[in-house]
């Protein structure tokens, strides 16, 4: 929380900072597995263009702070992704794009991988398969999102539930159906 | 309207097989109306094909595929298939001999493109081959015990390691199918132990390129053995994206099975459901109304410019062309919007039903399309402004990675990479499927057979498809019937109108949807031409709503395979022009 004062000087924590320079200027390992891999590429290609929220891709794990895992990952694959991922500088963030990497996907198969957060902790699942680009986009401003509260696990946004009546609470005239 | 009785069957003649039967008397023939088998035994199987191959009459030259299927309750419990073709007479034949003793002779003499299919065979169905110059496993590491497409094999594997969930907390109730027992994942010494089986270092350094490599066009993990710059020696590790696909197909029924043909090879998403749905028809014996079949031969021509766009992009791209990229992607977006107003899904999009398609054009679609068809030239001659005559262009892909005829028919090269070397190779050509007979078009040939040719080849084909969408176009909107599912069918699955609305459609939807189509008993082999080469499918049926074996035979698998023979002698440079011009997709090599 940055205080401005009418002098023109602005008050604010070094975390702080630091966490908006890392929200802005997330960079994943361009590591594209499957299917998702051309969306992802359509993602930073013309009509998406994430240039524009500061995502550019990297070729070497070491410059990068994102991995967005894009595709089936089958157990030969592996260890060879979780290589990648202690490569990565700290911090780090994990984002797994599709059915297949999420869980599984229509792939419940002797070779491949029931989810990528067996291997890696993961902290954005996008779904779809393949998620469209506007759908990762969702996914990266989500983890932007969860890097500004800097919560521990999940986030997501909360729905609020209506409550409705159970068996030992009889329906009554206060009932939200109103019968 | 008629549709023209070009010849679709592709298969030996009786006049052939009688010549084979005067030299071999004791051969058996099995005929199926798309599929003719011959039984060959183990000990004349290697003399059988060299006469195949190199009789005057028969010149069955063209390695096309290789594949087993497993009987358990037959001895001998394997059977090895044989596909090959006659360029000079445009005929199939194949060819099947029982594996005793698990074991088979190797191929490798007779055609260099048997060198995968074989130990793609050892590695799923356990069968050896003698006289194999080093037969390790093809998509598994080396350590793997099973041998997966056995039917005695569980799909899901054998759970046996304990790797839980590292997002789970203990607060959390876990999905209703969560264990923590998953099958094993191979350790770095498993996979560093399948690299050593593969080369033998003689030059001075072993050089790992891939497999998460950004030149690599997804998964592909190659192992160049390097003297300086030269590489002297090349094998590829392929597996990285093996998901099972062939033993998903036993457990699904066909119709279940159209999804995964999507995710097999992402970029030309509906060819591969074409390429399918066609095989399936035939063995169903469904013809699907003329207004489907100009809809699926219109649609897999944009989903061929599609795919040739992100070749284009990527190839440039690995050569240094950043705008090319962003170019050919603003273009794809459009066809992508197209495909997406169509079908309702951008990449993998279930479209081709068993049939038909499963909707009807939406109002105007046919008004956008015509308008991108006239948009697109103009766009195809800016990028031919900036490549085709650019130095640097030339000096990277002239006289890089020759391939000659003789090479298309020892490694089974089909689709551009054929084309190249002068062959004129196209299934859209030599069997027509759907209205592929009633449109015009050119197959453009190479003259020399390297990267640049192909390049040439890949624009050419992208005006060529133009042309036949614009004929498509025309056909489509002449056209008074409406009907674009085959519902009368038995085998079809009715629309969700006629189920809302009749008794009849509502049973048959529910009998097709849970117990599949129970094909009759029989073989067949139907290919389709990808923008990666022949796409084939082998289906074995038994009878039952799910095939007994389903075999895809991939032209990406093959075209690879002369990788290492060109790149011998090469540097490491002439590795990504020469991968980018082969234009392999490994969702289709590893399936």
């Amino acid at each position: 929380m940055a205080i401005k004062h009418n002098s023109g000087i602005i008050l604010t924590t070094v975390e702080e900072v630091l966490s908006w320079g890392r929200r802005n200027s997330l960079w994943p390992a361009s590591v594209g597995l499957a299917c998702c891999a051309i969306e992802m590429m359509h993602t930073a290609a013309s009509r998406f263009d994430t240039d524009r929220l500061g995502i550019i891709f990297r070729g070497s794990p070491r410059q990068s702070d994102v991995l967005i895992v894009a595709g089936t990952v089958v157990n030969k694959v592996a260890p060879m992704l979780k290589l990648i991922y202690d490569q990565m500088p700290d911090p780090k963030w994990v984002i797994s794009m599709g059915g297949c990497s999420s869980v599984g996907g229509p792939f419940p198969t002797y070779a491949t991988l029931q989810g990528v957060d067996r291997i890696i902790p993961v902290d954005v699942y996008v779904p779809g398969c393949p998620p469209t680009p506007q759908a990762l986009l969702w996914g990266i401003m989500q983890l932007q999102k969860k890097i500004k509260e800097k919560k521990e696990g999940k986030v997501w946004e909360e729905i609020p539930v209506r409550e409705v009546p159970t068996a030992s609470q009889p329906l009554t005239e206060k009932s939200p159906f109103g019968f | 309207m008629q549709f023209s009785d070009k010849k679709t069957n592709l298969w030996i003649d009786k006049n052939k097989l009688e010549i084979v039967k005067k030299s071999f008397p004791d051969v058996k023939v099995e005929e199926y109306e798309n599929a003719v088998f011959i039984h060959v035994k183990k000990d004349k199987l290697i003399d059988f094909l060299k006469f195949l191959k190199e009789a005057e009459e028969l010149q069955f030259k063209m390695f096309i595929d290789f594949t087993c299927v497993d009987y358990p309750f037959h001895t001998p419990r394997f059977l090895g298939v044989y596909f090959l073709f006659s360029p000079e007479f445009k005929q199939r034949v194949g060819v099947k001999c029982w594996a005793e003793n698990n074991s088979l002779p190797s191929l490798t003499g007779l055609w260099k493109g048997a060198k995968w299919a074989e130990r793609e065979a050892w590695d799923m169905f356990g069968v050896k081959f003698e006289g194999h110059e080093n037969l390790v496993r093809m998509f598994m590491w080396e350590s793997y015990p099973y041998h997966p497409l056995r039917k005695d094999f569980p799909l899901e594997g054998i759970a046996d390691t304990y790797l839980p969930s590292l997002n789970l907390r203990p607060d959390e109730i876990p999905a209703h199918n969560y264990s923590p027992y998953h099958t094993y994942v191979p350790s770095m010494e498993d996979l560093e132990e399948t690299e050593k089986k593969r080369i033998q270092k003689k030059a001075q350094i072993v050089l790992n390129w891939g497999p998460l490599h950004p030149g690599t066009h997804g998964t592909i993990w190659f192992l160049f053995d390097m003297e300086g710059e030269v590489i002297k020696d090349c094998d590829i590790i392929l597996g990285q994206l093996h998901r099972g696909v062939e033993k998903i197909a036993e457990t699904r029924t066909y119709t279940q099975f159209i999804p995964y043909t999507d995710r097999m090879d992402y970029i030309s998403a509906l060819c591969s459901q074409v390429a399918f749905v066609n095989a399936v028809e035939k063995l169903l014996g469904i013809t699907p109304p003329p207004r489907a079949k100009y809809i699926r031969t219109m649609m897999c021509e944009l989903q061929r410019i599609n795919s040739h766009l992100l070749w284009l992009g990527t190839y440039a791209l690995d050569l240094g062309a950043l705008t090319i990229f962003l170019y050919a992607f603003r273009e794809r977006e459009k066809i992508m919007d197209i495909i997406e107003g169509i079908a309702g899904i951008r990449l993998n999009s279930s479209y081709i039903r068993i049939g038909g398609v499963a909707q009807d054009l939406p109002e105007g679609a046919l008004d956008v399309i015509r308008h991108f068809i006239k948009d697109f030239p103009k766009r195809l001659e800016e990028y031919e402004t900036i490549l085709t005559k650019n130095r640097v262009w030339l000096r990277r892909n002239v006289n890089v990675g020759i391939i000659n005829e003789e090479q298309v028919y020892q490694y089974g090269l089909t689709g551009v990479v054929a084309r190249s070397a002068g062959v004129p190779y196209d299934i859209r050509m030599i069997q027509p499927t759907d209205a592929y007979g009633e449109v015009d078009f050119d197959v453009p040939l190479g003259k020399v057979g390297d990267c640049y040719d192909r390049y040439l080849l890949r624009i050419e084909e992208m005006k060529q498809s133009i042309r036949i969408v614009a004929q498509c176009v025309d056909k489509i909107e002449k056209l008074k019937d409406k009907k674009f599912i085959a519902s009368e069918n038995p085998y079809v699955i009715p629309t969700l109108e006629e189920v809302y609305n009749s008794i009849e459609s509502m049973v048959k939807d529910f009998n097709l949807r849970i117990y599949g189509e129970q094909a009759p008993e029989g073989e067949i082999y139907l290919s389709g031409e990808n923008p990666r080469g022949e796409l084939g499918f082998y289906i074995v049926s038994k009878g039952e709503g799910h095939p007994y074996r389903l075999r895809i035979r991939s032209g990406a698998f093959y075209n690879l395979q002369i990788f290492p023979e060109l790149i011998k002698g090469r540097t490491v440079a002439d590795a990504v022009v020469l991968l980018g011009s082969l234009d392999p997709v490994v969702g289709e090599t590893d399936r």
